[in-house]
């Protein structure tokens, strides 16, 4: 039981961001941007769970965020997928204690993952990228800076539960 | 010791004979015992007071403390209830304006709630309450009382996507009331300001242009009807746009709606038998093309 915690979390935070993404966060915008709130939570599923269920749950995240959206529906799973994927990949090489590890990750996936999103979404050749360019580098740094929060809320919330999401665990053969 | 006794018994005798007796030592001996105890007697009635008010003050600093905390709770109740009476004159107000607009305006009007935005930031878009069940289809116009808000790009059962204006997929075709210039106006979200965030195509590089002149849909293109309020002209000024460089010039326009504000939207299913033109601005001065079909391109 206490295996399947940490992904059951993560989908009930799959649900609330989207939920709080859709309903709430619209209404301000930090530096002119609307906070991204998945894409760091992606990046800390692919430090925490394996890759099978990282996958399951990226793609239930980008499904969901999709069907909240105008956007195609699927149009979130190729960016989602390949943020979870390099960062299982490159999962073993980091310290995933260190805020700069932390933060870079989320300022890394944030900006690979909105910027597939926005070549997806088929605009590329309404809006100039001179326009796009900087609102993607401004949600990437918000994602980093959510990043760290994600870890370190997250970290501490399943380490008092007797997990630890530190742990690398390897995908059944 | 008799003797003591007696003359103690005699002193006393004469004392009150002499107390008695208003003589004038009497009355002086009167008056300074009087005299002597007076400010006494006063501190102790002070006193006493003091005692006494202290008791009653503390007995009223009880009560006004609980007549307070009730008066506190009551003032909390009724600035709440100031404040629902509040909301619901503007809500009533709102819904007023609204049922108003409903019946002056020329079009089937369908209100509906804006329940979720869109959680991109790439795209535009909100869900309304209202969907197939409701008779709503796609390609519908959007609107509140200001003016234009979008269209419906995607109906479910009981809910509808409406791509708002200020979306770049968004496209109108649109004319200047007072310059009397076509164009199609597109969304501009994403490289607009905050409020210029639409812009007006193909218009025409050297019109006359007004500022704050209303852009309203000129209904060519067959998707949106004519005749309703888009927005106002932000810029006379030709904008940068390398697609209409030499024939034409963009303008940016500032959408009448305050996309980030509004709760209540409607959907306009059709066209009223009976019109009625006066809440309407006057017609393009070219007849209408109509193109029945879905094709959201003017």
């Amino acid at each position: 039981m206490s295996r399947l915690l940490i992904p059951f979390s993560l989908v009930a935070g799959v649900i609330l961001l989207v939920t709080l993404q859709c309903t709430v966060v619209w209404r301000w915008a930090p530096w002119g941007v609307h906070l991204e709130m998945l894409p760091p939570l992606l990046v800390y599923m692919a430090f925490t769970v394996n890759l099978p269920t990282a996958f399951f749950l990226g793609a239930f995240a980008a499904a969901l965020y999709d069907a909240f959206s105008a956007a195609p529906m699927g149009a979130s799973v190729i960016p989602y997928l390949a943020g979870v994927m390099l960062f299982s990949a490159l999962r073993p090489v980091f310290f995933r204690g260190r805020i700069s590890t932390r933060f870079m990750s989320g300022l890394v996936g944030g900006f690979l993952i909105l910027l597939l999103q926005w070549v997806f979404s088929g605009k590329v050749t309404l809006v100039p990228w001179g326009a796009v360019l900087p609102k993607i580098l401004r949600l990437s740094a918000l994602c980093g800076v959510l990043s760290v929060a994600y870890f370190s809320v997250l970290d501490a919330i399943f380490r008092a539960s007797g997990l630890d999401p530190g742990r690398f665990e390897e995908s059944p053969p | 010791m008799r003797k003591r006794s007696l003359l103690a018994a005699g002193l006393l005798v004469v004392l009150l004979v002499i107390t008695r007796l208003e003589v004038p030592f009497a009355l002086r001996v009167k008056d300074a015992m009087s005299d002597g105890f007076i400010p006494f007697m006063e501190a102790t009635t002070r006193l006493y007071g003091g005692v006494q008010e202290l008791s009653h003050r503390t007995k009223r600093y009880a009560q006004l403390q609980v007549e307070n905390t009730d008066l506190r709770r009551r003032l909390s109740e009724l600035s709440s209830r100031v404040a629902q009476v509040g909301e619901l004159e503007r809500e009533n107000r709102e819904f007023r304006l609204m049922l108003d607009f409903k019946n002056r305006s020329e079009f089937k009007l369908v209100p509906a709630k804006i329940v979720e935005r869109d959680p991109s930031n790439w795209w535009n878009s909100v869900l309304v309450d209202r969907g197939a069940a409701d008779g709503i289809t796609r390609d519908l116009p959007v609107l509140t009382i200001e003016g234009l808000v979008g269209k419906v790009v995607e109906v479910m059962q009981n809910h509808a996507r409406v791509l708002l204006i200020v979306d770049e997929n968004c496209k109108v075709s649109a004319w200047l009331k007072e310059s009397g210039y076509y164009g199609i106006v597109q969304g501009n979200a994403l490289a607009g300001g905050s409020k210029a965030q639409c812009r007006m195509l193909f218009v025409d590089r050297f019109a006359q242009l007004k500022p704050n002149d209303k852009v309203y849909t000129s209904g060519l293109g067959g998707v949106f009807p004519k005749g309703i309020l888009i927005g106002s002209l932000a810029a006379a000024e030709a904008t940068d746009d390398p697609r209409a460089a030499s024939l034409y010039q963009s303008l940016a326009i500032t959408p009448a709606v305050d996309l980030a504000r509004m709760d209540e939207v409607f959907i306009g299913v059709g066209i009223k038998p009976q019109a009625a033109p006066a809440a309407l601005p006057a017609s393009p001065p070219v007849k209408p093309r109509v193109r029945p079909s879905r094709a959201p391109v003017p």
